[in-house]
């Protein structure tokens, strides 16, 4: 998911890019404004829309984990706007709180938008009666006003000010209602009047006594109540997907029908991506690389490695990935994620780990590096520390592909006809829920060994289920995730189709390099169940799990010598996915093989972003390490254990 | 900050415990549907925790509605204020309500 996440980008181009531009234009802006709320009250919503920037907000609670900053101009003059990370209180201990609390009394804004959820008023009273309490120049954006409307909720807004005393103002930021007003009470207030501070120390009322505040105000402003008429479609899913017995049987069968539609819609157009840019582009660039007389290493490194293992990276991986994300998403705007965790948190608590750590392996199966990042919205320390170390269980969108392909190819055609999607889907469902046991496991066992202690807090907030914006949906899962995932991907596979192209075209002794790697490696990957090809695969493409595949393909063809030398004619059939199994049939792959590369595709090393990702997230380099080794360990015990098992048994 | 010093002694709850003629027990021995309302936090429960509670609305006074709870022995959610949250069943015996009729 969230691979847009401004902290996960930091070592990419982009991420770095945005933020230089921001930097360069601090010093340029007339008015400084803070933008604070609980929680998913929609808070992100309200700075895209008065900023313009289209980043991507999750019906969940702790989506904005880092404080992001923007600008709009209004009236002429400009406006800086820092939207801090949701919190309950400017009072409580959390990490969180405490920034938004620090910058609140610190940097001293212009103007403060607290944005509070019309829908759950009296809560959200409590942080604006704090605000008020230590600033003036405060405007209250009361969002969800639609939301509000639609449950029978109906606030009055006039009479909301009239008891806070500053600016109130209706929004569905959801629907860009309300915005320019927003922009224009800011800019009267800035002008207006100069900001009045109370003393940095001074105390905060209680939070009993502002509740009784609270509550006074909403009996003052808040009129009707949630209709009960017949039955609303909310509460009967809600129903379905939270109790008792019906939670874990529609969960899993959400993520099949996921899955199932993903390995089924992705398999035509990957043929036809696969036919066009390696069938087709590949023996045509090949001819004018020849045409332009490049030298044959030359067009080698650029053609056979850089070219065919980039177009092998989109081929893979866009169809799936413009399927899965889009779904997923719809999951995530219906507000299902929180839910999630809900229904695993029995189980979680018992391995010893918070409930939210359902919420970062959801996060994880878009982006581990994501997923370490979405770790902050679990508050104390050490269950933070196991969700960061048990994430990679979850499988990232870089490995779904290797788990379709290979369910397809090789557990597909163990049935009869007709049922072999199904397998392929029982097969990918298997391992994805392996991975929720091995992430229990694991953190049952750091629980018990490196991270020994007791779950502290916990608490849940489940927002109400909405009904999804569709456009929003698919505007945000094909450009923000998935277009964003696929460029990184190719950016990481051209050292890497380069970095392969050497190695099995470099000689030493009579043999490429990567003859004597894959011999190294070999005895290894027999007792995993591999081969050398596919560990040396995993060794090359550490910097995306995108390209283990396309690295395996390229591998076994160079070493078979299809494109060794001097890069001689076709790959192999194009467009056939049968023909990608026969050459694997040709290379000595089995059954055996492809079931242990499944498991030691969910069992190795994160991604070197993801393992970089951990390193910055805990500062330490023992915790990076031990991010790596600990599904590495998983994985020689499992696979080593199942090819035994299999070479005994089958 | 909350003044402990100025409260009344507390008493600590469970199930057994029958303050108020049997209407008084813990958040999580409530049954399902069955509204209730907060009287006050067990000393169990401090610091970080015991603010952050009242910070999300566990306050005496507050009335909260007891919903589902998740399987496997999971969290069980509340509604409170206008908001649906879940706890664990550990943290709401820290709860001490009084049930509405």
């Amino acid at each position: 998911m969230s691979s847009h996440d401004p902290a996960a980008c930091d070592n990419c181009s982009l991420g770095k890019a945005l933020r230089q531009r921001m930097a360069a234009n601090e010093g340029r802006c007339d008015y400084l404004v803070a933008l604070m709320g609980n929680p998913n009250t929609g808070k992100s919503t309200v700075f895209n829309r008065l900023t313009g920037l289209r980043q991507h907000t999750g019906n969940w609670p702790g989506k904005t984990t880092e404080r992001a900053e923007g600008f709009f101009d209004e009236g002429g003059k400009s406006f800086r706007i820092v939207d801090l990370p949701g919190t309950y209180s400017l009072e409580a201990a959390d990490n969180d709180e405490q920034v938004s609390a620090r910058f609140l009394r610190s940097a001293n804004p212009d103007i403060t938008i607290v944005v509070a959820d019309a829908t759950a008023l009296e809560r959200n009273l409590l942080l604006c009666l704090q605000v008020l309490s230590i600033r003036s120049n405060v405007i209250v954006a009361l969002n969800l006003m639609d939301e509000a409307r639609s449950r029978g909720i109906l606030v009055d807004a006039k009479e909301l000010e009239d008891e806070l005393g500053v600016p109130v103002l209706p929004m569905a930021a959801r629907r860009g209602q309300g915005v320019g007003e927003l922009r224009r009470k800011a800019l009267e207030l800035a002008a207006k009047a100069p900001v009045q501070t109370q003393p940095a120390d001074a105390a905060l009322p209680g939070s009993e006594e502002l509740y009784l505040r609270a509550s006074r105000i909403v009996a003052k402003c808040v009129r009707g109540v949630p209709p009960r008429i017949g039955f609303d479609w909310r509460d009967v899913l809600d129903w379905l997907l939270t109790s008792r017995w019906t939670a874990f049987p529609v969960m899993a069968a959400i993520f099949a029908l996921v899955i199932w539609i993903t390995v089924q819609g992705a398999n035509a157009p990957s043929a036809m991506l696969d036919s066009l840019l390696v069938g087709w582009a590949h023996p045509q660039l090949k001819g004018l690389a020849d045409a332009a007389g490049l030298p044959w290493w030359l067009s080698g490194v650029l053609v056979d490695g850089m070219y065919l293992s980039g177009a092998w990276v989109v081929a893979v991986m866009l169809p799936p990935m413009a399927i899965f994300f889009p779904m997923f998403t719809l999951l995530e705007d219906l507000g299902y994620l929180p839910r999630v965790a809900f229904n695993m948190d029995g189980l979680f608590s018992r391995a010893g780990a918070h409930g939210k750590q359902a919420l970062t392996m959801a996060m994880g199966y878009g982006c581990n590096a994501a997923g370490v990042v979405a770790a902050r919205i679990i508050e104390s320390p050490r269950e933070r520390l196991v969700a960061i170390l048990t994430n990679n269980f979850a499988i990232c969108n870089g490995r779904w592909p290797t788990l379709i392909l290979l369910g397809s190819l090789f557990v597909a055609p163990l049935v009869p006809d007709g049922y072999g999607s199904i397998a392929a889907m029982g097969a990918v469902l298997f391992i994805a829920v392996l991975g929720v046991v091995l992430s229990l496991v694991g953190s049952w066992i750091l629980s018990r060994t490196l991270l020994k202690g007791e779950v502290c807090s916990f608490h849940l907030e489940i927002p109400p289920l909405r009904r999804p914006c569709l456009w929003q949906v698919l505007y945000t899962s094909l450009i923000d995730r998935t277009i964003f995932v696929l460029w990184r991907a190719v950016v990481f596979a051209f050292p890497a189709g380069a970095v392969i192209w050497l190695v099995a075209n470099v000689n030493a002794g009579g043999e490429p390099l990567a003859f004597w790697m894959v011999e190294g490696l070999s005895p290894l990957g027999w007792v995993l169940g591999l081969n050398g090809v596919i560990l040396l695969a995993y060794i090359i493409a550490i910097p995306a799990n995108e390209i283990v595949v396309p690295t395996i393909l390229m591998l076994t063809l160079t070493l078979s010598g299809a494109v060794a030398g001097n890069g001689a004619g076709m790959l192999f059939e194009p467009g056939e996915v049968g023909s990608v199994r026969a050459m694997l049939d040709a290379a000595g792959w089995t059954t055996l093989t492809a079931l242990s590369m499944m498991l030691f595709c969910l069992c190795h090393n994160p991604c070197s972003t993801t393992i970089y990702t951990v390193y910055k997230e805990t500062k330490s380099l023992r915790w990076a390490m031990w991010s790596a080794a600990l599904p590495l360990g998983f994985g020689f015990v499992l696979c080593s254990a199942f090819a035994l098992g299999w070479r005994l048994l089958v | 900050m909350f003044n402990f010093s100025k409260r009344p002694s507390f008493r600590v709850i469970d199930e057994r415990s029958d303050i108020g003629a049997g209407r008084a027990r813990s958040l999580d021995a409530l049954r399902p549907g069955s509204a209730a309302r907060i009287v006050e936090l067990s000393p169990m429960c401090r610091g970080f925790e015991r603010k952050r509670m009242m910070d999300l609305g566990l306050v005496p006074g507050s009335i909260v509605e007891r919903a589902e709870q998740a399987p496997f022995g999971g969290p069980i959610a509340f509604r409170l204020r206008g908001v649906t949250m879940a706890l664990r069943p550990s943290q709401a015996n820290l709860v001490a309500v009084e049930e509405l009729r």
